[in-house]
């Protein structure tokens, strides 16, 4: 009986639908979805029979499909005309939102967009920030947003939706040090800058660290051309370089810490050819990996500090004079004996002296070479740290003959000798020494000795004639080149000063002129007549 | 004075001295030695006479005489 009055009662209400005139638009949509009781979207007759099956009862609140339209909680006429006065009409499942990309809560930049997806196209999208665009299931959402935080509220015909983002400014690269284009070094760095802190930054050589707006790549990279690709979250930069190898310092020769002289020069080694090579002290040549650094260098200390592109080294020396020969003694061409000794003189204290002969011995600026030397000719090189000079002696055997008086104007015991001439006396060689004119009672008589080869002069001086018939010693040592020396002792007397012609003799200068003549006198006794 | 004492004078410088002396004008001295011949020539070393000879005598003798007595 129910399910035949229900029938006529559908059949009813379909005919009263089907003359009825209804606008959706007038009945909202939770009318319209209750009214759809087989929720297919549509409302028909169907959801009529649905009510009618069920006419009468009394509904849970939570039972789906509920045939309780208007949920007055039982199922009776007026769920059936409310669906009857609708019959016909489509009804809009209900759109539920399903995600949003980015996810709520992460990070944005001002330009990114927002897509939220919904399980059903959304209708009436409106979005609190920005602008909304529908496709299909999706709405996006673009900006720009204002950086800080983003609450941002999406409403559709069915709900609402509030997402929360931060909102961070694009990160925009400004520049690159060193410069895109340069040589760098392997182990140089390039500091990107940006106008705000990129975010994820790769690099596509190198490692990347950044700090704040800065972006720091090291190596090291590999020589040659380097094309360096800086990618972060907002952008892609480019950069070119040519990267060279990093110039090294090696080796100095002399050492530091050595000694060298003034005219020495320095080398230093580099692993790699260096460029804008300066010094401190000297001039600096450059060649292939090589630096020669000359001078002259002031003596004393020396600290050179050598800085080139990649960097600087520091070098310390001692700077001393560069040593130069003076003289020889005996010089070079003469003759000297097996046991003579040679002595070099120098400049300046003289180092590491050696002789090709004999034996060296160094003593401030001076060189001793002692022997015994071979008879014969003598080439004798003596090197030092600054030089080496090469020297010849003809070596013969020692000098062992003391000089002897061979000639002269005066011998010894001479009784006649001229007072008023110069005494000459002639040795077997030459001679050096000392030899005075002395009386008998050893007073020097004030001569001048003069030495001439093998020759010794005593010269008259004027006020210091020698008396006639008077004694005098010629005394003294004379030596020869070899140090053999020789007395010299030779006693004279000298000639009258009767100059040949008759004396006048009277008895007044008797006794003075006849008796007390140092000559023996003969004496005429005559007469005038 | 005979001219050859003049030469024994000049060419015996060295060795001996000659003097004259004037008897007339030196009688003094000429007694002291005892002159009464002339020429004489008495011969002195040292102060004191060591010879004499008289008379013209050669050249030769005379010196001979004279380097006898000092020598």
């Amino acid at each position: 009986m129910k399910t035949l009055t229900c029938s006529l009662l559908i059949l009813s209400l379909a005919f009263l639908a089907s003359t009825a005139s209804y606008a959706q638009e007038e009945t909202d949509i939770e009318t319209l979805r209750a009214a759809d009781v087989n929720s297919d979207g549509m409302i028909n007759v169907l959801d009529l029979v649905l009510i009618a099956s069920h006419f009468g009862e009394i509904v849970a609140e939570d039972q789906t499909p509920s045939p309780d339209v208007n949920g007055d909680g039982s199922v009776n006429v007026l769920d059936l005309v409310l669906v009857a006065n609708h019959l016909g009409e489509t009804v809009r499942p209900p759109v539920a939102f399903v995600s949003v990309d980015p996810e709520i809560g992460s990070e944005l930049v001002m330009n990114d967009s927002i897509t939220l997806t919904f399980d059903n196209p959304p209708a009436d999208v409106t979005v609190s920030t920005g602008t909304a665009t529908i496709d299909e299931n999706s709405v996006t959402i673009t900006g720009p947003f204002t950086v800080g935080d983003l609450e941002l509220t999406v409403t559709w015909t069915d709900g609402t939706e509030t997402l929360s983002y931060t909102v961070r400014p694009v990160a925009a690269f400004v520049s690159a040090e060193p410069e895109s284009g340069v040589v760098i070094t392997t182990e140089d760095s390039i500091t990107l800058t940006f106008d705000h802190p990129p975010q994820d930054v790769t690099t596509s050589t190198g490692t990347a660290t950044t700090d704040e707006n800065s972006v720091t790549i090291t190596g090291p990279f590999t020589v040659g051309d380097l094309e360096l690709t800086i990618t972060w979250a907002d952008g892609t930069e480019t950069l070119s370089y040519t990267a060279r190898p990093v110039v090294a310092f090696v080796s100095a020769d002399p050492e530091s810490g050595t000694e060298i002289t003034t005219n020495d020069a320095i080398t230093l080694a580099f692993d790699h050819p260096p460029a804008d090579v300066t010094v401190s002290n000297g001039v600096a040549i450059t060649e292939g990996n090589s630096v020669t650094i000359t001078g002259p260098f002031t003596p004393g200390d020396l600290e050179l500090t050598v800085t080139w592109e990649d960097g600087a080294e520091t070098l310390s020396y001692t700077v001393r004079p560069l040593v130069a020969f003076v003289s020889a003694e005996p010089e070079s061409g003469v003759e000297i004996t097996t046991e003579d000794s040679i002595t070099l003189t120098f400049d300046n204290p003289p180092q590491d002296v050696t002789t090709t002969t004999g034996t060296a011995t160094t003593d401030g600026d001076s060189v001793t070479i002692t022997g015994p030397f071979t008879p014969g000719e003598l080439e004798l090189t003596i090197t030092w740290s600054d030089g080496s000079l090469t020297f010849t002696y003809t070596v013969v055997a020692p000098d062992t003959e003391a000089p002897s008086i061979t000639g002269g104007t005066v011998s010894d015991g001479d009784t006649d000798v001229d007072p008023s001439a110069t005494i000459e006396i002639v040795f077997s060689e030459d001679v050096r020494g000392l030899v005075t004119l002395r009386t008998e009672a050893d007073d020097n008589v004030g001569w001048i000795t003069t030495f001439d080869g093998n020759k010794v002069m005593l010269t008259p001086v004027p006020g210091k004639e020698l008396d006639p018939e008077t004694t005098y010693v010629i005394t003294g040592k004379v030596r020869d080149a070899a140090n053999n020396g020789t007395e010299i002792n030779i006693t004279f007397t000298t000639a009258s000063a009767y100059d040949g012609i008759p004396i006048e003799v009277t008895d007044a200068n008797f006794d003075t002129v006849v008796l007390g003549s140092k000559l023996p006198i003969v004496v005429e006794f005559y007469t005038d007549w | 004075m005979v001219p050859v004492v003049a030469e024994i004078a000049s060419e015996n410088k060295n060795t001996f001295a000659v003097g004259k002396l004037n008897r007339e004008e030196n009688l003094e001295t000429s007694r002291k030695f005892g002159i009464r011949y002339q020429p004489i020539y008495i011969i002195f070393k040292d102060g004191e006479e060591v010879g004499r000879f008289a008379g013209e005598t050669p050249k030769n003798e005379f010196v001979q005489n004279v380097l006898k007595a000092i020598n």
